[in-house]
């Protein structure tokens, strides 16, 4: 009786459930250090990455699943490769040098590839990942077969890229770039394009099975 | 030989936050046919994405499901059943979807669904299913999935009965024995019931859930799909996921 009465009132309680990875939602960031970004332009932006690692870690599921790596040009350097946002990053980017996009892009490209190796080979699922690219001027290297690669990339949707133009930048260039139409930030907005990109992850990263992942309108921070 | 069915859906979090349905849907039950009973379950889960989706999930449970009864009342024994008439199931269902979406002057794909069945009696099964979610049987002590779920490459990606290429997504098993106990699942439950990293079906997730069914009293006096709601609504079960939920449990007993 007293069996029965258990299995009654709960009969499911003895239910485990199986631990799985997280599935992981990757955002590389190329970002222009070029000797032009120097003075307030560097400090905006480092301020607005620092705001987006704080943002992701307060959202208990993006803290998890979001990773994010850091490319600066020039010289193109690995600043942080693909990590959650779970230890506090403060990157402190500093202006120098050129401006290698096309470098840039093809190391990143192969950052991402690498990456989505590891998660295939530990049976993590994943997102497709997001390739920002922010510069405030023109290509010095070779970028013609960058270009190739991103839309080869966007043609498979291997990735999404995305290109931020600041300042003077060489809007025409970014275009020929990216098969999606560059953005003109509005000013220094680092901090809001980057609280956007925040608002973007958290939501891409609780996408299901049929969902469409949709960025929100670039408002508050671009020339639009 | 009989069949105890249980069956329930419940929205989840991510579509009840924003005033949604949900978008899944099941139809699972059991038909006699002179000595022999047969168990039917057919679970789908309508793209997150559409407008419609939740309703070409129910189109197919239910046109498929007329279509399997239709078809056991003719010949009682499911070893007859070849693919090509599965194909035919799911071709049916998919026009019946097609037709409601042109009368509605939508495309088919807002009416996008997995889709996923189960037919069990007379010694023998029959399993199908295009993309994700999964049918678990127990075998001995163990539980095993019939088919991995289907991703496309991205978590957020998976193959529907809309798809153009369906019939290609289409994977059908015969089994020359009826399992026990059988699970039919979409893929709001599909982290907590299956291991990805050993890519198997986690056995403490179904033993307790198929001994509350095996314990429950036929009599009717208990209400197991009730239980079973609640259970899907838990707050352990949807800090897993915040996706619908639709399960489907069939014990396979004497008498």
């Amino acid at each position: 009786m007293s069996d029965n009465m258990y299995l009654d009132q709960q009969p499911m309680a003895a239910v485990t459930f199986a631990e799985n990875p997280e599935p992981r939602c990757p955002c590389l960031l190329l970002l222009d250090t070029s000797g032009s970004m120097a003075g307030e332009a560097i400090a905006e932006l480092n301020a607005g990455i620092k705001s987006f690692y704080t943002e992701l870690q307060s959202d208990s599921l993006a803290i998890k699943r979001v990773e994010v790596a850091l490319m600066t040009f020039g010289p193109v350097r690995v600043i942080s490769e693909f990590n959650t946002a779970e230890c506090i990053f403060d990157p402190e980017l500093v202006a120098e040098g050129d401006t290698p996009i096309g470098e840039a892009i093809r190391k990143g490209i192969e950052l991402i590839r690498a990456r989505k190796e590891q998660y295939r080979a530990n049976g993590i699922s994943f997102y497709r990942p997001w390739i920002f690219l922010i510069t405030d001027g023109a290509p010095t290297d070779e970028w013609q077969s960058a270009a190739a690669l991103v839309r080869e990339g966007e043609a498979s949707k291997s990735f999404a890229f995305f290109t931020i133009g600041v300042n003077k930048a060489d809007m025409k260039v970014l275009k020929q770039i990216s098969v999606r139409e560059p953005v003109k930030l509005q000013g220094l907005k680092f901090r809001e394009f980057f609280q956007w990109l925040s608002n973007s992850m958290k939501s891409a990263s609780r996408s299901n099975p049929g969902d469409r992942i949709q960025l929100a309108p670039p408002l508050g921070w671009s020339e639009i | 030989m009989s069949w105890k069915v249980a069956a329930s859906s419940v929205t989840g979090s991510s579509h009840a936050n924003r005033g949604e349905s949900g978008q899944d849907f099941c139809r699972a039950g059991s038909i006699r046919i002179a000595d022999d009973e047969f168990f039917i379950g057919l679970v789908a889960d309508g793209a997150g994405s559409t407008a419609n989706g939740g309703r070409g999930a129910e189109l197919a449970c239910e046109t498929t499901y007329s279509a399997i009864i239709d078809c056991l009342r003719q010949d009682g024994d499911i070893s007859h059943i070849t693919d090509e008439v599965v194909r035919q199931w799911v071709t049916q269902s998919r026009d019946a979807i097609a037709a409601e979406a042109e009368g509605n002057g939508r495309k088919v794909r807002d009416y996008a669904c997995t889709f996923l069945g189960a037919v069990a009696g007379n010694g023998h099964a029959l399993f199908f299913q295009i993309g994700d979610g999964a049918i678990v049987v127990r075998d001995g002590e163990d539980y095993q999935t019939i088919f991995w779920p289907e991703q496309g490459e991205y978590a957020n990606t998976t193959y529907f009965i809309t798809d153009e290429a369906y019939l290609e997504r289409l994977n059908v098993l015969h089994a020359g024995s009826s399992p026990e106990e059988v699970a039919l699942f979409t893929d709001g439950l599909q982290n907590l019931a299956l291991s990805f990293a050993q890519k198997k079906a986690h056995a403490g997730f179904f033993q307790p859930l198929f001994l509350a069914l095996r314990n429950d009293p036929a009599s009717g006096f208990t209400d197991f799909p009730g239980q079973l709601r609640r259970f899907l609504l838990r707050d352990d079960v949807s800090a897993r996921s915040d996706d619908d939920k639709t399960l489907v449990l069939a014990f396979r007993h004497q008498g």
